[in-house]
């Protein structure tokens, strides 16, 4: 399975963790994200959910200069983003969870129809609704 | 600019063809998307998982997607004629951009000339103030001087200006920046007739700073023929002998003018003198009767004019006598007629 196309659906939530405890910079984001095992994340796809998910009020951000390079643009959460975050984990938990029991069955009687994968109403676009 | 200045050129280039991917969205849009791009971009390079950056068009598709901005405005179906044809007109300039954007930023050597003329930006800020700081200053002040304190001032405030809406500061509202644009368009096609104007104020500039003290100044006072000051007119009679006291008028019966420079008097010694008027011209001084006389340096009055009563000398003539007009020599002393001697 592409593994790319099940990133896609969890990348807000994937990236709000990424940040929930420390500020990051765009590839700060992305160098978390790989060593937490999602090497298939695309840099663009990271920096762009940075955006939305700023636009969308969940982070806070602010311009750090540098000396010896271009500045960096740092992202942290905000309360809403911690929300955001507690929301989407709870659906991802339930969802895992039921992903997990249909394919550890293997006479799996409903299929996924019944499934309601993203049921959260996400307060921000994410990219399958594009 | 300064962000891509500090990063290498592969980054800034890179960084350049991603925004110009983006240029259909607003401006607040892309920099909100591409803020800080040059850092991420740099420091992807530096972890050394990769040598190459990518198609900038991908990532920038990339990029807006995850933003959940919309693609690259398509042409909607479904529409009338009409409204197809006018979101065609209103896109066809967006859409050219777009697609001229497109085809630099997928080829390398256009990609590198658009990065140079990105850096050269500056210039254009530089030229840019000082076209508006002249416009300002003609506009206030014709003969507006261009080093004065107050066009310092305006120039200053130019230039600062002129470079932050060029890096895309204080420009808080969308209508600026097509303002913005709008001046731009304007300054461009007027930019020939400006520098044409200068160099034509420069040009004139330099000649009359160069020939002002060499050209005579023909509104002064005085004869001039061919431009050179006349300042003594020496008549000679039919017969070729000079003539004193002769009153010159032009063909307007206006007294002839000699006052111009009373100093190029050349008297018998070949020393310089003072050429004074005629004392005898009822109500006037008698500046057109000819030659003038003239007095040495030493009468002039003890604050530096002239002493018009000071007796005068007669010029020196150029030359004593004038050949004689034709039927008018004088009486020739009568040659004898030898008389033939008589033949032996």
């Amino acid at each position: 399975m592409d593994t790319t196309q099940l990133l896609k659906g969890v990348l807000d939530v994937a990236v709000l963790a990424a940040i929930q405890e420390d500020d990051g910079y765009g590839y700060d984001v992305v160098r978390r994200l790989r060593a937490a095992g999602l090497g298939e994340v695309g840099d663009a796809s990271v920096y762009g959910t940075l955006r939305r998910l700023y636009s969308a009020g969940a982070l806070t951000s602010y311009v750090v200069p540098s000396d010896d390079g271009p500045h960096r643009k740092y992202y942290g959460i905000n309360d809403q983003g911690r929300q955001m975050l507690d929301e989407q984990r709870a659906s991802w938990t339930a969802f895992a969870s039921t992903m997990s029991g249909l394919l550890a069955s293997k006479t799996a009687a409903k299929p996924a129809r019944t499934l309601t994968p993203r049921s959260t109403p996400a307060p921000v676009r994410t990219i399958g609704e594009n | 600019m300064s962000a891509a200045t500090l990063a290498s050129p592969a980054v800034s280039e890179f960084a350049a063809a991603v925004r110009a991917a983006l240029s259909d969205l607003n401006a607040d849009e892309v920099d909100d998307l591409t803020d800080g791009l040059e850092a991420d971009l740099t420091d992807r390079l530096a972890d050394g998982h990769t040598a190459e950056l990518g198609d900038p068009i991908a990532y920038a598709e990339e990029l807006r997607a995850a933003a959940g901005l919309p693609h690259r405005a398509a042409p909607r179906s479904g529409a009338s004629t009409w409204q197809s044809v006018g979101a065609a007109l209103r896109e066809a300039p967006r859409a050219t951009a777009a697609a001229f954007r497109d085809f630099v930023a997928g080829h390398p050597a256009l990609r590198g000339l658009g990065a140079f003329f990105l850096a050269i930006r500056p210039l254009w800020w530089l030229f840019r103030a000082v076209v508006v700081t002249a416009l300002i200053g003609n506009f206030l002040n014709p003969g507006w001087q261009p080093l004065s304190g107050f066009t310092i001032v305006v120039g200053i405030v130019a230039l600062v200006l002129s470079a932050q809406f060029g890096r895309g500061k204080w420009l808080p509202f969308a209508w600026m920046r097509g303002l913005l644009l709008a001046v731009n368009v304007l300054l461009v096609i007027a930019a020939p007739f400006l520098l044409g104007g200068w160099a034509t104020q420069i040009n004139n500039a330099a000649y009359t700073e160069t020939y002002a003290n060499l050209q005579p100044d023909y509104s002064a006072d005085g004869l001039m023929e061919n431009g050179n000051p006349v300042t003594n007119i020496f008549a000679y009679g039919a017969q070729g002998n000079p003539l004193t006291d002769v009153q010159l008028f032009d063909q307007d019966g206006k007294p002839l003018d000699l006052s111009g420079d009373p100093t190029a008097a050349t008297l018998e010694d070949d020393k310089p003198g003072l050429l004074i008027p005629n004392q005898n011209v009822p109500g006037r001084l008698g500046w057109n009767v000819v030659p003038l006389g003239h007095v040495a340096l030493k009468d002039r009055n003890e604050d530096g004019s002239i002493n018009h009563t000071a007796t005068p000398t007669p010029a020196k003539l150029p030359f004593a006598q004038a050949t004689p007009l034709a039927g008018s020599e004088p009486t020739p002393t009568p040659i004898p007629t030898p008389t033939p001697t008589p033949a032996p």
